[in-house]
Formats: structure tokens, sequence, C-alpha cells
């Protein structure tokens, strides 16, 4: 049991940022076959479908030999699927040691649309991780900061910049008490 | 040390997670399995 989640982790961990879909069950025209596939390209020029199969192996085939069902669902993830293939982020650590004693840090993300088509709009829910120090007890706490972000419209090739808000990173430690 | 996570929100769902620390990431993932999970 163990085991399986190990490998469903492993596997997740490096599939998760790559893969937008999950499995489904995609039917032919009259809905006599049936097979289980992830859905990973939906070229709408050529009206050609992709998918990987439960083996690993990827086939393309025409949208029309799929059930109705099916077809609407390869339209409903068309947009996802593009997106998640198409956006790339950097991310860019920025520091700011102000008068005080914190370092006030965030995250500058570049958004890059790699893709073909102008993206509409894209949500970016955010979490930052940190440990932040203490002055008074000299020790430091883990801490999380969430937000989230618009990018608006992404012309294709086009890049643009998002920042996160800043937390404060408190850096000096409470001096050793006692002594001679 | 300050790590952030992403998720990509389309409509609603989301479709694609990255960080800019990639042990952070499988360490968030792994909270999202077992969350899951249970």
């Amino acid at each position: 049991m163990k085991t399986k989640h190990l490998l469903l982790l492993a596997s997740l961990s490096l599939a998760l940022p790559l893969q937008a879909l999950e499995q489904t069950t995609f039917h032919n025209t009259d809905k006599s076959k049936s097979f289980e596939a992830t859905l990973v390209a939906y070229n709408a020029k050529t009206k050609t479908v992709s998918v990987k199969l439960a083996s690993g192996a990827q086939k393309s085939f025409k949208m029309s030999v799929l059930a109705q069902e099916s077809q609407d669902y390869v339209t409903v993830n068309e947009d996802r699927l593009a997106i998640a293939k198409s956006v790339r982020l950097k991310f860019t650590e920025v520091k700011d040691k102000g008068a005080g004693e914190g370092v006030s840090t965030s995250y500058a993300i570049e958004v890059r649309n790699a893709g073909a088509e102008a993206i509409k709009d894209i949500t970016l829910n955010y979490t930052l991780y940190y440990s932040q120090g203490s002055v008074e007890t000299g020790g430091t706490l883990a801490k999380t900061s969430t937000g989230t972000l618009s990018t608006g419209k992404i012309y294709d090739a086009d890049t643009l910049t998002v920042s996160t808000q800043s937390v404060d990173i408190v850096r000096k430690s409470k001096p050793a008490s006692g002594g001679g | 040390m300050v790590g952030v996570v992403v998720d990509i929100v389309v409509d609603g769902e989301v479709v694609k997670t990255d960080s800019s620390n990639r042990s952070l990431l499988t360490k968030v993932l792994k909270e999202r399995i077992k969350t899951a999970s249970n």
C-alpha cells in the first residue's frame, strides 16, 4: 500500500506541472467501443484529437470518430489544455532590505505564453512558504502567505510579469544573554 | 529562504502547478495527495 502511494506521488509530482487533465473514458460514435485515455492535445484546424493511453502510448484520430459526449469533453477542455501546455512560469526572488530588522521578500513571476494563440486571462493562486525569524526569541517560525493574481490577456509569444505580495523575513536573532 | 507555489487556474480548475523550488513543489503535492486520500 505504501509502495502504491509512493508510486502515485512520484507520478503526480512529475506529471502535475505538465499534465492538465485526468484520464477519462472516450466512446466511439455508436458507443459500441470505449477506451480509457488522457486528452493531451486537440488541433482545431485539422480536428484531430491526441490522447495518451494508460499504457503510455499516444494516439491521434479525427474528432468525428468520437461520440457527441466525448466530443463535448474535448471541446470543453480545449482551452485548459492549450493554456496548460502554453504557459511557462519563471520565478525571481526580490529582496528589499529596509531600514528596520526585516528583509522584505516577494517573487516576480514571469508568465510566458509560448503558444501560437492569445490567452484571454488566467488566474494565479500562489502560496509563499517562508521561515520568519524573531528578534525577541531568536528562533524561526514556518509561515505561509497566500494571494491571487490575474494576468489579463496574454498575446501569443508574449511575456508579462506579475508580483506577489511581500513578506518580512527578520534575520537578526536575539543576542546571547549572560556571559561575562 | 522564501519559496512560492503557484496554481494556474482556468475557469475555476487548476490546470498546472509550478514552483520556484522543485523540492517544495514535491512536498506540497505530497501534502495534497495525503489530504485527498483522507
